[in-house]
């Protein structure tokens, strides 16, 4: 026998048993996450993400693992890239290792929008990302307000 | 088992894409100028003695014997290629590191070490070609991650040094390069040419620095590539820099499979029963996690792969010279 032979045999049968460490995924149930809100809420955390799924946990990585398995297929948390913190401030050292990428941008609010409008109104939007939080959790971050049509970015942010 | 020449820049992209994860992987946490500092140091060293080897005209493990007879010599080589299993063991857990978000052990280390035994049993010029091939993909990949991070680096917090860092493993992955005593050029020289091992500095030297600059990067090339857009339209490039450390972690198992060969070779035992012999322990190894105090690994490695190389290599040349001045005072 070839040793080439011989280790793809081996490959393929560590393939069947399944002791390849890298899981497949189905491409057309993988659900891209674009923004993600965080919010406190009955002494925990909720967590909603753009597409619509939402989950609550005790603390923010016990949510996130809860809205992973609750959404309807593969979601993505490392395509996040808008972040909106309403009522707490988690650490992003946390978030990180999470999953989240560091350039994602990060907004306080004072109540928990429409992730989806939020998405829409974020999207062209920069400021302090996750990377930055984690290296200065002192950094202020961009507020968004309450107005009479809704949230709207306070303007120093937008300049 | 074939044995060609090998050309200077052949046995240099070895050298380069084998020490590249190890130091990217160790240099990313610590501050930059001190791995330039370092490296450039462990630079000096190699060059010394590329230029003693050139100059003794003696290979390193016939060097061995010949200075320090069969029986000193031949210990020696023993202790090395012992030293040469037991880093080829704690390299291959190490390839871990190519998929922090996975757990990879120990499927990752055993197919690499397949692989590896499978290019270094058919000698070196198998594995400096196999390497030479992915040089130029390492190069590209490297080239464009680096590329795209720069708009994210803040050249302020170049300024702004870690504190601390542990210079020991850094130290361990920089013995890399010594066993490229293995590998003798065309002219029987292992002269390194300058430009050539500059890249070698650069590159981990580079990744230490955008690790620094660019915000979030935790001390890690992967993470780092987190950050990085490709012209804002593509995101999520870090499999690249695990396929870039996939590559370097294979040739850094290479190059020392091939200096175990080089050991066993001056033992009087085949290339092939050193290169492909070091890996199986190495293999049975990789179900057990266990890391080695990396003081222990530089202290015994800079004794057998950088100390004895360069004071057997002296005492030739100064053997050599004494008989020179004998032969010119002959003839005088």
């Amino acid at each position: 026998v070839r040793p080439v032979s011989f280790l793809l045999a081996i490959l393929a049968l560590c393939a069947l048993a399944g002791v390849i460490p890298f899981s497949a995924g189905e491409l057309s149930r993988v659900i891209p996450a674009e923004l993600l809100v965080v919010s406190a809420a009955d002494g925990g955390v909720l967590v909603q993400v753009d597409s619509g799924t939402a989950a609550w946990g005790a603390d923010v990585p016990e949510a996130l693992e809860t809205l992973s398995r609750a959404a309807p297929g593969s979601l993505l948390l490392s395509t996040v890239d808008r972040l909106v913190f309403c009522g707490l401030l988690p650490e992003a050292e946390e978030l990180l290792d999470c999953g989240l990428r560091p350039a994602a941008a990060v907004f306080l609010s004072p109540e928990p929008e429409d992730p989806e409008a939020l998405r829409k109104y974020l999207r062209n939007v920069g400021g302090v990302t996750l990377g930055i939080l984690a290296d200065a959790p002192q950094t202020p971050l961009p507020r968004l307000i309450q107005g009479q049509s809704g949230l709207y970015l306070d303007e120093e942010w937008l300049s | 088992v074939r044995e060609f020449p090998l050309l200077p820049r052949q046995r240099c992209a070895f050298v380069f894409v084998a020490a590249s994860a190890p130091l990217v992987t160790v240099s990313a946490r610590l501050p930059w100028p001190l791995v330039a500092a370092i490296l450039l140091l462990t630079l000096a060293l190699l060059t010394g003695l590329g230029a003693l080897e050139a100059r003794a005209g003696v290979l390193w493990p016939r060097a061995a014997k010949t200075v320090w007879g069969n029986g000193l010599g031949g210990a020696i080589l023993v202790l090395q290629l012992l030293f040469a299993a037991v880093y080829l063991w704690q390299l291959a857990l190490a390839t871990d590191s190519a998929f922090p978000e996975q757990q990879t052990l120990p499927f990752v280390p055993l197919t690499l070490l397949a692989v590896c035994a499978l290019a270094a049993g058919r000698g070196r010029e198998t594995c400096v070609r196999a390497v030479g091939v992915l040089f130029l993909f390492l190069v590209a990949l490297y080239g464009a991650v680096f590329a795209f991070a720069a708009p994210d680096v803040e050249l302020s917090r170049l300024t702004v040094l870690p504190a601390g860092g542990d210079l020991l493993p850094l130290g361990v992955v920089a013995l890399l390069p010594f066993f490229s005593v293995a590998l003798p050029s065309s002219q029987g020289k292992i002269r390194l040419p300058v430009l050539w091992m500059l890249a070698f500095v650069l590159l981990p030297t580079a990744a230490a620095a955008f690790c620094a600059a660019v915000p979030g990067s935790r001390g890690s090339l992967y993470d780092m590539a987190k950050s990085v857009e490709v012209f804002s339209v593509a995101r999520r490039i870090e499999p690249l820099v695990s396929c870039g450390l996939t590559i370097g972690w294979f040739a850094a198992l290479c190059l020392t499979a091939v200096f175990a060969g080089a050991a066993a070779q001056g033992l009087g035992l085949s290339f092939r029963t050193g290169a492909v012999g070091v890996c199986v322990p190495a293999a049975l190894g990789s179900f057990v996690d266990i890391a080695l105090p990396p003081g222990l690994l530089l202290s015994v490695g800079a004794v057998f792969c950088v100390l004895l190389p360069i004071l057997t290599q002296g005492i030739v040349c100064r053997k050599k010279g004494v008989k020179k001045a004998k032969k010119g005072v002959d003839k005088g």
